[in-house]
C-alpha cells in the first residue's frame, strides 16, 4: 500500500496548466526523485503534497488521508533556505526539532555533525557561506521528526568536495529513520545516488516520461564510479 | 556606515554652512531676514546658557517622545491584528486610507477645542500625525516577511498567532525600528506645529516669540537645536539598532 499517492493531480496557475494528470506512488521509507527541466512543475507537485497549493483536479493522499487533513508535520527544505536570520544555526535546527515533537536534543548535535556544521552552531545565517546555509537548511529538515521529507534542490550550492559525502549521510539517515522522501533535482548524480525511484518529467504541462527504479539498496562512495551508476545516468538522459 | 558615506554626508553639511556664511558675510543681507552663521552660533550658545532654553528643549522632547510612543503602542498591535484577521484588516485599512489624506493641521483647532492647549492636546497632534503613517509602513514591512516564510510556517502547521510571535515580531523588529526612526522625525514636525499654537515652555513657543520680535537669530538657533536633537536621536537609534539587531545585515 502506497504511503503517499498523487491521484490524477492537475495543477494550474490561472490558464497555465503546469501538470497533466499526474499519478505517482511512494511507499513508506522510499526515496523518489522528480527530475525534470526548470518550470516543469516539480516544486508545484511538492507544494501540493505540503498543501501549500490546492490542485485544480485530483488529490494527494498521505497514508490514505487527503493531504489537507494530514495533521502531522512534514519536513521541508525549500529552494530558498528560509533560515531565520535572528536565530543561530543551532536554534534554527532546534526550532524544527522541537516543533515536530522530537524530544531528543542530542539529535541537533548529531545532525550538525552529519552536515559538518558542528563548529558553526553558534553563528547566525548571515555569517555563513551560501553552501553552509544550504547545509544548515538541510540539517533543519533532517532534525524534524517526520514520516515525510520534501527536499527541493537541496544540494545546489553545496561545495563540490562535500556533495558526495552529504548525499551518503543523507540517504543513510533517511533510510535509518524509515522516512518517505521526495527530492527535486536537476542533477543526475544526486538523483541516481539518492533515489530508489526516479520520475523523469517532461516540460510543462508535465507528464512522466520515464520511471527508473534504482535497484541497489546498499550504496557507498564506490557506487558513484560503478557501471550500474553510469547505466542509470544514461537511462535518464537518453 | 562606510567612512566614505559619512564623509560625503559631512561634506554636504559643510557646504551648506559655507553657502550660508558667504551669503551673509559678503552679500549684505539684512540679518532680520537671514542672520549670519557666526551670529546664530553665538545666539545658540547664549540661549544654551539659560535655564529656560533647557526647560523648553526638555519639555518638547518629552512631548514628542510621549506622542510617538503612544502612536507606536496603538499602531503596532493594530497591524498585528490586521495580519491575523482579514475582516479587521479591511476595517483598519479603510479608516487609514481615509485619514491618511487628511492634513493634521486641519485637526489642530478641534484638538484645542476638545483638549485645550495643554500637553495632552500637543501629544494628540503628534499622535494623529504619526499614528496614521505608522500603520501602512509597519504593515508593509511585516507582509514582506510573512510572504517569505508562508511555506515554512505552513509546513509546521502553525496557528497565525504563533506565526506572529515566532516569526513576524522578531523578524520585522529591525525594519519596524527603521520605520520608527523615520516616524520620530515626523513627530518633531508635528510637535512644532502644535507648539506654535500656544503653551509656554517649548521650542515652538520660543520660535513664535522670536519671530514676533524679529529676532531671527534666535529663531535660527532654535531651528538648529531641533536639527541637532534630530540628528542625535537618529544616530542613537542607528547605534542601538546595531546592538539590538546584530544579526541584521
Amino acid at each position: 500500500m502506497a504511503y503517499i499517492r498523487f491521484d490524477n493531480v492537475v495543477i494550474k496557475y490561472g490558464d497555465h496548466k503546469v501538470t497533466h494528470e499526474f499519478n505517482c506512488e511512494i511507499e513508506k521509507g522510499q526515496i523518489i526523485t522528480l527530475f525534470g527541466p526548470s518550470g516543469c512543475g516539480k516544486s508545484s507537485l511538492m507544494k501540493a503534497l505540503l498543501n501549500l497549493i490546492v490542485p485544480g483536479k485530483g488529490k494527494v493522499f498521505i497514508n490514505t488521508v487527503e493531504a489537507d487533513k494530514y495533521k502531522y508535520i512534514i519536513g521541508y527544505v525549500p529552494q530558498d533556505n528560509q533560515l531565520l536570520p535572528w536565530q543561530t544555526l543551532r536554534e534554527n535546527v532546534d526550532l524544527w526539532r522541537k516543533e515536530s515533537g522530537n524530544k531528543k536534543p542530542f539529535i541537533t548535535d548529531d545532525i550538525l555533525e552529519l552536515m559538518e556544521l558542528a563548529d558553526h552552531g553558534h553563528k547566525h545565517p548571515s555569517n555563513l557561506s551560501g553552501g553552509m546555509q544550504r547545509r544548515a537548511s538541510l540539517a533543519r529538515g533532517l532534525a524534524t521528526q517526520t514520516e515525510i521529507l520534501c527536499l527541493d534542490e537541496v544540494l545546489v550550492s553545496i561545495e563540490r568536495g562535500l556533495r558526495k559525502k552529504i548525499m551518503m549521510q543523507m540517504r543513510k539517515y533517511i533510510k535509518k529513520n524509515n522516512i518517505s522522501a521526495i527530492l527535486i533535482s536537476h542533477d543526475y548524480e544526486e538523483a541516481v545516488y539518492m533515489s530508489d525511484r526516479i520520475y523523469v518529467l517532461s516540460a510543462a504541462p508535465t507528464e512522466i516520461l520515464k520511471t527508473i527504479n534504482i535497484l541497489e539498496a546498499e550504496r557507498d562512495l564506490s557506487f558513484f564510479d560503478s557501471d550500474a551508476f553510469e547505466s542509470y545516468a544514461q537511462k535518464m538522459v537518453s | 556606515m562606510k567612512r566614505s558615506l559619512i564623509l560625503s554626508g559631512s561634506t554636504s553639511l559643510v557646504l551648506l554652512v559655507l553657502v550660508w556664511y558667504f551669503l551673509t558675510e559678503f552679500q549684505k543681507i539684512d540679518p532680520r531676514f537671514l542672520p549670519s552663521f557666526h551670529q546664530t552660533i553665538i545666539t545658540l550658545y547664549t540661549e544654551a546658557l539659560k535655564l529656560k532654553f533647557w526647560q523648553a528643549v526638555s519639555a518638547s522632547t518629552y512631548r514628542v517622545s510621549v506622542g510617538f510612543l503612544c502612536s507606536f503602542i496603538v499602531a503596532y498591535p493594530l497591524v498585528i491584528l490586521a495580519m491575523i484577521n482579514t475582516f479587521l484588516k479591511e476595517v483598519i485599512f479603510n479608516q487609514v486610507e481615509f485619514f491618511r489624506y487628511l492634513p493634521v493641521p486641519a485637526f489642530i483647532p478641534l484638538v484645542i477645542l476638545w483638549f485645550g492647549v495643554n500637553d495632552f492636546g500637543k501629544v494628540i497632534v503628534i499622535f494623529l500625525g504619526t499614528f496614521i503613517q505608522m500603520i501602512p509602513m509597519f504593515y508593509d514591512s511585516s507582509m514582506i516577511l510573512k510572504r517569505k516564510y508562508d511555506a515554512f510556517t505552513h509546513a509546521l502547521k502553525w496557528k497565525p498567532w504563533k506565526y506572529i510571535i515566532k516569526i513576524i515580531i522578531p523578524g520585522t523588529a529591525p525594519y519596524i525600528w527603521d520605520n520608527a526612526r523615520l516616524c520620530f522625525g515626523w513627530a518633531w514636525t508635528y510637535l512644532i506645529m502644535a507648539e506654535l499654537l500656544g503653551g509656554e515652555n517649548s521650542i515652538g513657543h520660543a520660535i513664535v516669540l522670536s519671530q514676533r520680535y524679529l529676532k531671527t537669530d534666535v529663531t535660527f538657533s532654535y531651528i538648529l537645536t531641533i536639527g541637532i536633537i534630530g540628528i542625535c536621536t537618529d544616530r542613537l537609534m542607528f547605534f542601538l539598532k546595531k546592538i539590538l539587531f546584530r544579526w541584521h545585515t
